[in-house]
């Protein structure tokens, strides 16, 4: 559980789940919606995949993302959400390409 | 590798009549009021049915083409997830606390609501899904 808890407190993460909730992502359809670079993207979809809170699959040389939540996790991800830990992230202005999560 | 939930399922029924025969033994014996042990009983049956729901959205089919079609059954198996695990939460809480006269039928009644909702639910988004054509990846 505490894997889960760490990867809902990011705001990135939790930004990526919401884009999930929509349609499986192809892993760059996901990185072209943040400001930060592919690095910094991959290390985000780890954390999430080692909460379990992501499905990973690949197809051709596409790598597909699909949301994998139970109910307890969307939630949780909703709490996070609705008590004031908003799920914007910052812009490409404010973050330094290449930093870690 | 299936035999692993089926002694999970095993072990887990074997925990609930062993529940039920200590409660009944507790109100024989005195400790427990009357009611007690058939509500308790019923709780626990809740309970199992919201914790067995809640793993309901991981169980992910193989993905399909296009993306949409995999989002219409991710979403129906989210919709059934959310809707047993309120309808158990909701069928412990009603053997809890309302009258037994009515607890049973109105128990029964929100988890029939559950499965007829789900069950349509997932109809549609399965129907839907087999209509929806378009570019396999990024529709």
């Amino acid at each position: 559980m505490n894997a889960v808890f760490k990867a809902l407190a990011d705001p990135t993460r939790r930004r990526v789940l919401e884009l999930l909730r929509t349609r499986p992502m192809t892993a760059g359809e996901l990185a072209e919606q943040f400001p930060f670079s592919k690095p910094t993207m991959s290390a985000h979809f780890a954390v999430l995949r080692e909460a379990d809170l992501v499905d990973v699959q690949k197809t051709g040389k596409n790598v597909i993302y699909r949301l994998k939540l139970s109910v307890l996790e969307d939630a949780l991800l909703g709490f996070a959400g609705a008590f004031g830990m908003s799920t914007s992230v910052q812009t490409a202005d404010t973050t330094r390409k290449g930093a870690t999560p | 590798m299936t035999a692993r939930p089926i002694l999970r399922g095993l072990a887990l029924g074997a925990a609930m009549l062993a529940v039920a025969a200590i409660l009944k033994f507790a109100e024989h014996a005195g400790f427990l009021g009357p009611d007690i042990a058939a509500r308790g009983i019923q709780v626990v049956i809740g309970l199992m049915l919201a914790f067995y729901a809640n793993f309901i959205p991981k169980n992910l089919p193989a993905l399909r083409e296009p993306a949409r079609a995999s989002a219409r059954i991710q979403s129906a198996l989210r919709f059934g997830g959310w809707a047993f695990a309120l309808a158990g939460l909701a069928y412990a809480a009603i053997w809890a606390w309302a009258p037994l006269p009515t607890a049973g039928d109105v128990s029964v009644a929100v988890v029939a609501t559950a499965m007829v909702s789900a069950l349509g639910y997932g109809i549609w988004a399965c129907r839907t899904s087999a209509q929806i054509g378009g570019d396999p990846i990024a529709d």
